[in-house]
């Protein structure tokens, strides 16, 4: 049962066999075993120290143990029984792979110990040697090399841990987020999606689409804010020179036009480079609001000046304001549309923040 | 004598003493037995237990003891609620309300009718008979029309099956939320079919031995063959028929390898043995449980409709005091509820009544206030689980599999 992840079920098993053996370490062991997997760490965390009380040279207790701490925040006290489980059975691959964990840990806590980093380095290394084939070795070895800022080689371990084995959707993850830093949102909504169809039962990885889609968002939103300003810019300047002659309205409609061309071509290309999955979870509602409103009241202050009669310097004021305000209420439309959808994505799950 | 329906010959003093003489005397195992036996008597049948448990550490062998455990529980008298009504109908006010205001006393059209029957031989699976049909489940119309659809009308119709060349082959997967009524279903169809009811859950088949657990699947596809007609029901079949890939160092392989050759015997040859299995999980499943002739047809067991809810409160409240309940105000103020979540409901009203109970020192009955109060309390359990099947209607709908959980969440605006 426990081979098999079902941990609810083993932990009442593995109680009885406790109860009727309370001083066999191995049965404390798998109680604790049990409990981690069950997501009970501190339960988990006392009987591996019964365990460890009872056979003190149990380098497997000892690991429990620190695979519990671990999980609850003790990285000091967990790197030191991983060390010491180690030191027991320097033979056993897992010892090293989950001293490297630990000291990952250590690195990664708030105290940033560094030394952790180089000692994470040289445990899954030798992990690598002792099991050159084992698929959880190389991917913690790229969570390792990820924490030394060494994207190149971490790649490296998350598609060597994929070629052992292709449904390790952590390590698709992984490579998703590696490529999200680079930039690139399309193609790592492809990895999440991968990730998500491999194990649709992580919620995480359906977050971490959005999360991409999300970025993909931003940049189309940054595009608008910057036709907004420009498009902005280019008619309050047309209209403080007007001649009112046919070839400023074509500048200024044809102005507005191309800035729309380029907003939908940049949407466009934002949408292709996202897999064909992610791309329902593209959310432009706010995005064409905003622009909508900018750019229709651009061309109602051209109409107000072209075709109001009178001289130009009596309406060039409230024109001004009144462009001026529907630049804000544009600006407000796109943060506020953005800061919906980033509280959307973040109350889904807090795994990985927008 | 009686008093409220449990026997109370036992003078508790006698057995308090009885206590300290064991406290006093652990090892004495026939004080503890004689211990075990009064408790038993009186009705304390879990300290009853207890205690023969600490005469078999003492000593293994002791047949009194083990009598004791082996003991089938006597049925419990239970306060006769509805004849107490009955005598007391014109002081007490009625149960159920209805929300036009008419008034009634029962639990109709909710309750569970299953017997236990002949067991054709000893093995560790309980073959059973059930009375249980479609009628049976309140509410949840289009679940029970694409049942008869899906499953029960070939099987009901084997002329017009062989007229229209239809297989028997292969089996129903239905998955949903958990607590939705997905094993209540299963029982039904087991009626409606007229068959034995093959229960089978991981804890079932699950062995510490090597290759016993593919001993236990065999043995019990042999037993469900045997009992023809048989309805073979593998609940959490996640567990069992996990994905392959997942079972890198784990003998689960073995048995999930033994599964699908038994599937494949069951449909390839055996008239009479349906298979129905249950899953909160189908993404789990290995995919080769899903191909054509094993589980090839699912369905889809959503939370219940508002009748359905209204019935699992009469329900769960059949055997409570209640006064002025109205099921389907309350089956309103819960859409999204499993039934689980609604049983639990119905425990946290009858708390919040006994607790008010104790502060005022004067028993009161369970009213609609208690169980709107604890509606607000009780969250629906199914939020984890349709943020999964999100993800699987979004990337792992392929070839159309979830289309109907894509259409569900699509109409209850989460996808």
């Amino acid at each position: 049962m426990l081979g098999a992840g079902r941990f609810a079920e083993a932990l009442a098993l593995v109680a009885a066999v406790v109860a009727a053996e309370p001083d066999n370490s191995r049965a404390w062991s798998l109680l604790a075993q049990a409990q981690i997997g069950a997501g009970q760490p501190a339960e988990g965390l006392a009987a591996a120290d019964r365990a460890v009380q009872l056979d003190p040279a149990s380098a497997w207790a000892l690991r429990l143990r620190s695979i519990a701490q671990r999980r609850i925040g003790q990285a000091r006290e967990a790197l030191d029984a991983a060390a010491e489980a180690c030191r027991l059975d320097p033979h056993l691959w897992m010892n090293h792979l989950n001293l490297a964990q630990a000291a990952l840990a250590v690195a990664g806590g708030p105290a940033g110990d560094s030394s952790g980093l180089q000692l994470a380095q040289q445990a899954s290394s030798t992990a690598r040697q002792l099991a050159p084939n084992e698929p959880s070795v190389h991917y913690v070895s790229g969570q390792v090399s990820r924490a030394l800022g060494e994207p190149d080689a971490a790649r490296a371990h998350f598609e060597r841990t994929l070629a052992l084995d292709p449904e390790h959707s952590s390590a698709v993850n992984e490579l998703g987020r590696l490529t999200l830093e680079f930039g690139k949102a399309g193609d790592a909504a492809r990895h999440f999606v991968q990730a998500a169809r491999i194990a649709p039962g992580q919620s995480v990885y359906g977050h971490n689409v959005e999360v991409a889609v999300a970025r993909a968002e931003r940049s189309v939103r940054s595009l608008i804010r910057w036709v907004i300003y420009g498009s902005w810019l280019v008619v309050i300047a047309a209209l403080a020179v007007s001649q009112r002659g046919i070839a400023d309205r074509i500048v200024m409609l044809a102005v507005l036009g191309v800035a729309a061309a380029g907003v939908a071509v940049c949407w466009q290309i934002q949408l292709r480079r996202m897999p064909k999955e992610a791309r329902p979870l593209f959310q432009g509602r706010s995005m064409l609001l905003a622009l909508g409103v900018s750019l229709s009241s651009l061309l109602a202050g051209v109409a107000v000046v072209e075709f109001v009669p009178g001289q130009l310097g009596n309406y060039l004021l409230p024109v001004v304001i009144f462009m001026l305000a529907a630049r804000f209420a544009a600006f407000k439309i796109l943060r506020d549309g953005a800061r919906k959808r980033y509280d959307q994505i973040n109350r889904r799950s807090e795994a990985v923040k927008a | 004598m009686k008093v409220w329906g449990i026997r109370m010959e036992h003078d508790p003093a006698l057995l308090a003493s009885l206590r300290r003489a064991v406290e006093a005397m652990p090892d004495d195992v026939g004080l503890r037995l004689h211990l075990a036996t009064l408790l038993v008597e009186a009705g304390q049948r879990d300290e009853a237990i207890r205690e023969a448990g600490a005469i078999l550490q003492l000593d293994p062998a002791n047949a009194g003891a083990l009598a004791l455990i082996t003991r089938p529980e006597p049925a419990r008298q239970e306060f006769d609620w509805r004849a107490a009504e009955s005598e007391l109908a014109d002081v007490l006010p009625p149960r159920f309300v209805s929300s036009d205001g008419a008034a009634s006393s029962g639990a109709e059209g909710a309750g569970e009718a299953s017997e236990a029957a002949d067991q054709p031989e000893a093995l560790p699976f309980d073959v059973e008979h059930t009375a249980l049909r479609l009628a049976d489940v309140a509410g949840m119309k289009d679940v029970k029309q694409r049942l008869e659809a899906a499953f029960l009308a070939p099987m009901r119709n084997p002329e017009l099956r062989r007229l229209y060349g239809k297989s028997l082959r292969g089996g129903l997967l239905m998955y949903g939320p958990p607590g939705c009524g997905k094993t209540f279903i299963a029982r039904a169809v087991a009626g409606e079919l007229g068959a034995r009811f093959l229960a089978v859950s991981f804890a079932d088949v699950v062995d510490s031995m090597l290759g016993q657990s593919e001993r236990n699947i065999h043995e019990l596809f042999g037993l469900a063959r045997r009992s023809a007609p048989c309805v073979v029901f593998l609940d959490e079949v996640d567990a069992i028929g996990q994905k392959r890939t997942q079972l890198r160092h784990t003998p689960m392989r073995a048995v999930v390898n033994q599964l699908l050759l038994e599937l494949d015997d069951v449909t390839g040859g055996n008239e009479g043995v349906f298979l129905l299995a249950a899953t909160n999980h189908p993404w789990d499943l290995d995919s080769a449980l899903r191909r054509p002739g094993r589980f090839d047809r699912t369905l889809l067991v959503l939370p219940p409709d508002q009748a359905a809810r209204a019935a699992v409160f009469r329900f769960h409240l059949r055997n409570r005091p209640i006064e002025r309940v109205d099921p389907d105000r309350l089956a309103k103020l819960t859409d999204g509820y499993s039934g689980a979540d609604i049983a639990h409901i119905c425990e946290s009203a009858a708390e919040l009544a006994l607790l008010d109970s104790v502060r005022s020192g004067e028993a009161r009955m369970i009213g609609q206030a208690d169980l709107e109060a604890a509606v607000g309390e009780v969250r629906p359990s199914v939020g984890p689980w349709f943020d999964a099947a999100r993800n699987v209607a979004l990337f792992a709908n392929e070839g159309g599999a979830y289309d109907e959980l894509a259409a569900y969440l699509k109409k209850k605006r989460l996808l």
